[in-house]
């Protein structure tokens, strides 16, 4: 299904001199301090540091949710800083998809529905369509059983690979995922690990927030952050370059 | 069918919160079925007036040509410019004995039987018009009241004392009359024929047009005077007398204004009730967003834009606006109903037909979906324009953190006594917005209640009042003026009598210089008119409270009171201190206003003593109406004393046009009061409700909002019990807030209502009365209520578990 035009040549992402500053009734907090990335396409990022480092902030940037007090976002060759509200809106809902600690499934809708709803907002994939892609994309995810299941059915770790599931229904760029195994225990937490080495070695671009060491055995790139800057950058395996359609 | 999925989590998240839905839609719905009853009610109201009113054409002005006019009068009325018809009739008075002897007035009407009834008419129900020299027909309220039945012979009794029996003949329904069951007398239909047999004199002195031009019967006070007065002149050139002009308000019946003014009252409370009731929904819906925010953050994450997510909280507050608006018609059909019925019977209007107009249901709706939405937007569009950082923040506009304001970092700082309490407190001024909203419906139901009670005591008070200046028993009117000395004669040999006071009162009217005088008085003779009274200054029988000025003296012949209807009703420019001029039957004397007294259930009334009477009578030492202080003070005694009266006058051939023991007029007004108590307190039913619903959504907001904090109170130990009491108290102290709000506002409000109902009944506002065991009663129904709709939010705290609390996202 082609309704995205193909990816621009270069980076997925690329960032140059980023930084953000909170100003509180304590003073101003520097929560990223000129940070400067380039992510190729098929990577998987593990985004590591201390509590408070600005791994969150990072995201949250790179997703157009939070605006950089200096230096610039482009994303597939987009500068997010010329998209007004509106478009940023609509650019987030084709091209990135978020998956955040806390499963964040709408409670009243189905899991497939909670897979299709992105479609639905985005006009992505024709109606009739809808249903069949989202159990294509649940089966990715290995929960198609649960698809008619309403969220609070689920467990802990179904309800996140559902949450995945959705954050790949328009085939997004990118998957920016806020900690997503923090909540979850050791074994779902490994298993969520695995789906998302397994998107990213089909062509899934992942920027994943984590605590967990074990990360390493499935991220391709690890960038540790302190005090808001970059504070190590390493390759972990190298990345798969193959494309895969999500549907 | 593709349902949209933003459609399908509206209605699934509606019916997980169907308990507070159900809420909203009751506070909606009870709000637009009021709405709907007093715009049903008024609408059967009005357009039942025009079918028995309007329907009857009524003349726009009736002229007073004594000893009675030719044809050629009415050929020179109806010449006139302006007048569109004319006809010439007469009234005349008689009683009707019943047959357990009883004696009731009766007004005769009478019309030639050649007259072709286009005007001031009546529709013949059952038997024929015009009726035979021997029989009359008999307004279908007074055969009812009277227990009549149309083919019966009844007796009539005239001056004299003679009896005639004549036969009913038919029933007619006139409705420019006020039903027989609100006046006590009967209303008769005959030709002059019936006058002639009764002994009167059968000439026809009332001249009766309507005047108006292409576009119908005029409406206008001015332009009707206007078209008398001109052909008032025209026939006086001609050598016919008339003496006065009758223009009673134009096309009004004769109740009208008050209807109006009873469900205009009603309208404004109504509307009110639906717009607060419409704010607390729309609060309770930004409540639910802030529930939701990090839904409407996910949402938005994956790419619905602000305009999508607004749709569809839009549409879930026209979904509830809609459902209560569908549970609310079937009873504002039967409201309105019900409601017309009981201000129709208060009234005396007709109701031929109950059909509810579609207009006024395309209003209801219109109100009941449309309101609701429009009170919503606002805080929908704040609601769900927040950004996605702020709704994954989850910190974001749900409200400055606690201590923000002056009131909480007060709260804050107050940390000994029972724990419960201030928990509670501090909750409760958590939402300040909401707080207002909550009390303001509460408070203003209370002090509705409070205020409909309060100025039904007014009534009550203006009631005792007015009886309180009749200090005597009886009163006695006879139907024209007799010599003083035979009626003293004819009162000393009843018994029973312990003492009795004569006087003499007329028809009057304020003249205007060069012009026939013209009074607002309705053909029943009754509603707006003028009399001037004579009374001894030193009665005892009378006492009036002044409002300005001074009482009559005993050698006052030039001095006059007023009463309070004279100078809104009748003279306009009188003013206390300066000359009156007031004419009894086209002879003009002129007086000096020396004071005005309030007077209630009479009407409007110039005091006078005897010989400033005579001066315009011409005719001293005349007595037309008796006051009789009976031995016994109770009814039996006083109908007793009426039956002796009516007996020794009949005996003696003086006609009596009415003996009234007091009693009766109490009943009438305690009637009145009694209705419009009733009115009032559904209305503050109707908002209570509205405001428990409203407190009982706050209450569920609260604890869903607060789920998480419960959760953490349980798991450091707070006991199921604890939690469910925080709720309780938190319910209660909104009530106490709500209760002193409805305290502090019931007060200028049944100020407000004691003048509006005042006003437009008596023409002066009632008296201030605020008794304080219903202010007590309102405030613990309040209490209890409060507890009440508290109660369910207190179990819902009290069954969560540490876990499902902490679990909540
Ligand atoms: N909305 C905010 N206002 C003020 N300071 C913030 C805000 N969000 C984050 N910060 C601060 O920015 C820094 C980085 O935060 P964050 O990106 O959440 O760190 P991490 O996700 O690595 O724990 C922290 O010091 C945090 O306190
Ligand atoms: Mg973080």
């Amino acid at each position: 299904m082609a309704f995205r035009t193909d990816p621009a040549p270069g980076p997925v992402v690329a960032t140059r001199g980023l930084s953000k500053a909170y100003s509180s009734p304590s003073g101003t907090v520097t929560a990223l301090d000129a940070v400067t990335l380039t992510i190729e396409r098929g990577e998987f990022v593990a985004v590591v540091g201390p509590s408070g480092s600005g791994k969150t902030t990072l995201l949250n940037v790179l997703a157009g949710i939070d605006v950089p007090t200096a230096g610039e976002v482009i994303v597939q060759g987009i500068a997010l800083a010329r998209l007004g509200d509106a478009e940023l809106t609509a650019w987030r809902g084709r091209n990135v998809g978020l998956v955040f600690q806390f499963f964040q499934l709408l409670p009243t809708l189905t899991v497939a529905e909670n897979v299709m709803l992105p479609m639905e907002f985005c006009a992505t994939v024709p109606p009739r369509e809808r249903a069949g892609c989202a159990r294509m994309l649940l089966e990715r995810v290995g929960i198609a059983g649960q698809a008619d299941k309403f969220p609070a059915f689920l467990s802990g770790g179904q309800q996140q690979r559902a949450a995945i599931a959705r954050a790949l229904a328009n085939d997004p760029a990118i998957v920016l995922a806020d900690e997503p195994t923090g909540n979850l225990d050791s074994k779902s937490g490994d298993a969520i690990r695995a789906l998302f080495a397994d998107l990213a070695a089909a062509g899934t671009t992942v920027v994943m927030v984590t605590h967990e060491h074990s990360i390493a055995r499935y991220a391709t790139r690890e960038i540790a952050l302190a005090d808001g800057a970059v504070a190590g950058d390493r390759v972990l395996h190298p990345a798969a370059r193959e494309s895969a359609a999500a549907c | 069918m593709l349902i949209p999925l933003s459609a399908r989590k509206i209605v699934r998240d509606l019916i997980a919160m169907r308990g507070r839905v159900a809420m909203m839609i009751g506070a909606i719905a009870v709000s637009v079925a009021a709405v709907g009853a007093v715009l049903g009610s008024r609408a059967i109201l009005e357009r039942e007036i025009r079918v028995n009113y309007i329907s009857t054409n009524p003349a726009s002005a009736t002229l007073h040509v004594p000893g009675g006019a030719k044809a050629d009068a009415l050929r020179i009325a109806r010449s006139r410019p302006g007048v569109l018809d004319a006809a010439l009739r007469t009234r005349s008075g008689a009683r009707m004995v019943l047959a357990n002897g009883r004696r009731v007035p009766l007004l005769l009407f009478v019309a030639p039987a050649s007259d072709p009834m286009r005007i001031a008419g009546f529709r013949v129900e059952r038997g024929h018009w015009p009726a035979a020299g021997d029989e009359l027909l008999l307004e279908r309220s007074s055969l009812a009241y009277f227990g009549l039945h149309a083919g019966e012979r009844i007796a009539l009794e005239t001056s004299g004392a003679r009896t005639w029996t004549v036969r009913i003949a038919g029933a007619v329904h006139d409705g420019a009359v006020s039903p027989s069951s609100q006046e006590g007398i009967a209303y008769g239909y005959a030709t002059p024929a019936l006058l002639s047999r009764l002994g009167k004199a059968p000439g026809l002195d009332e001249l009766k047009i309507v005047a108006g031009d292409a576009n119908g019967a005029f409406t206008n006070v001015r332009r009707i005077d206007a078209v008398a007065q001109d052909v008032g002149t025209a026939l006086r050139a001609r050598g016919v007398a008339v003496t006065r002009i009758d223009a009673p308000p134009p096309l009004r019946h004769p109740h009208q204004a008050q209807m109006e003014t009873a469900t205009g009252l009603l309208m404004t409370f109504a509307v009110l009730t639906l717009l607060l009731g419409a704010i607390l929904i729309a609060t309770m819906l930004g409540s639910m967003l802030t529930q939701q925010i990090r839904q409407i953050g996910v949402m938005k994450a994956l790419g619905a834009g602000d305009g999508t997510v607004f749709g569809m909280y839009a549409l879930m507050a026209a979904a509830i606006a809609v459902a209560a608006t569908a549970v609310a018609l079937v009873p504002s059909v039967l409201a309105a109903r019900y409601l017309a019925a009981v201000v129709a019977g208060l009234f005396g209007i007709d109701l031929t037909s109950l059909d509810v107009p579609w207009s006024v249901f395309a209003v209801e709706i219109a109100a009941g979906v449309l309101v609701p939405v429009a009170v919503a937007y606002a805080p929908l569009a704040r609601g769900t324009s927040i950004t996605v950082r702020e709704a994954i923040d989850g910190t974001a506009r749900s409200g400055a953190a606690f201590g923000t304001l002056r009131l909480q970092s007060l709260l804050g700082r107050w940390n000994t006594g029972n724990r419960t309490l201030r928990l509670a407190l501090r909750n409760v001024v958590r939402h300040p917005g909401r707080l207002a909203l909550v009390v303001m419906l509460l408070g203003a139901s209370g002090a509705m209640f409070v205020s409909a009670i309060g100025t039904a005591n007014g009534m009550q008070a203006v009631v005792d009042e007015g009886m309180s200046h009749r200090r005597y028993d009886v009163a006695v009117n006879l139907s024209r003026a007799e010599d003083a000395a035979s009626v003293i004669r004819t009162m000393n040999a009843v018994p029973d009598v312990q003492a009795f006071e004569t006087g003499i009162t007329a028809s009057a009217t304020i003249p205007h210089d060069g012009a026939i005088d013209v009074t607002r008085t309705y053909p029943d003779g009754g509603h707006g008119s003028f009399t001037m009274t004579a009374v001894r200054p030193d009665t005892a029988f009378v006492q009036l409270p002044l409002t300005q000025g001074r009482w009559l003296r005993g050698d006052d012949a030039n001095a006059v009171v007023f009463n309070h209807l004279v100078i809104p009703q009748q003279a306009h420019d009188a003013r206390v201190g300066e000359l009156v001029a007031i004419a009894l039957n086209g002879r003009v004397a002129r007086y000096r206003l020396v004071g005005t007294v309030s007077d209630f259930g009479n009407p409007a009334t110039a005091y006078v003593t005897e010989s400033g009477f005579a001066r315009a009578s011409g005719e001293p030492g005349r007595v037309s109406q008796i006051r009789v202080v009976t031995r016994g003070h109770d009814g039996a005694a006083r109908a007793a004393a009426v039956a002796a009266i009516q007996r020794r006058f009949a005996d003696e051939g003086i006609v009596l046009r009415s003996a009234t023991p007091v009693g009766q007029f109490r009943l009438a007004l305690n009637g009145h009061a009694l209705v419009l108590a009733q009115t009032l307190g559904a209305i503050a039913v109707v908002m209570a409700i509205v405001g428990i619903f409203g407190l009982g959504s706050a209450i569920g907001s609260g604890v869903l909002e607060r789920t998480r904090e419960f959760g953490i109170m349980r798991s450091i130990g707070a006991s199921s019990r604890a939690v469910a009491a925080i709720v309780v108290v938190e319910g209660l102290l909104y009530g106490a807030l709500s209760a002193v709000a409805a305290l502090l506002l019931s007060i200028p409000l049944t100020l407000m209502l004691d003048r509006f109902i005042g006003m437009q009944a008596f023409l002066v506002p009632l008296p201030f009365v605020l008794p304080p065991a219903v202010v007590a009663i309102s405030t613990a129904v309040g209490f209890a209520a409060a507890a009440l709709a508290s109660l369910a939010g207190a179990l819902a705290a009290a069954r969560l578990t540490i876990r499902d609390a902490l679990a909540a996202v």
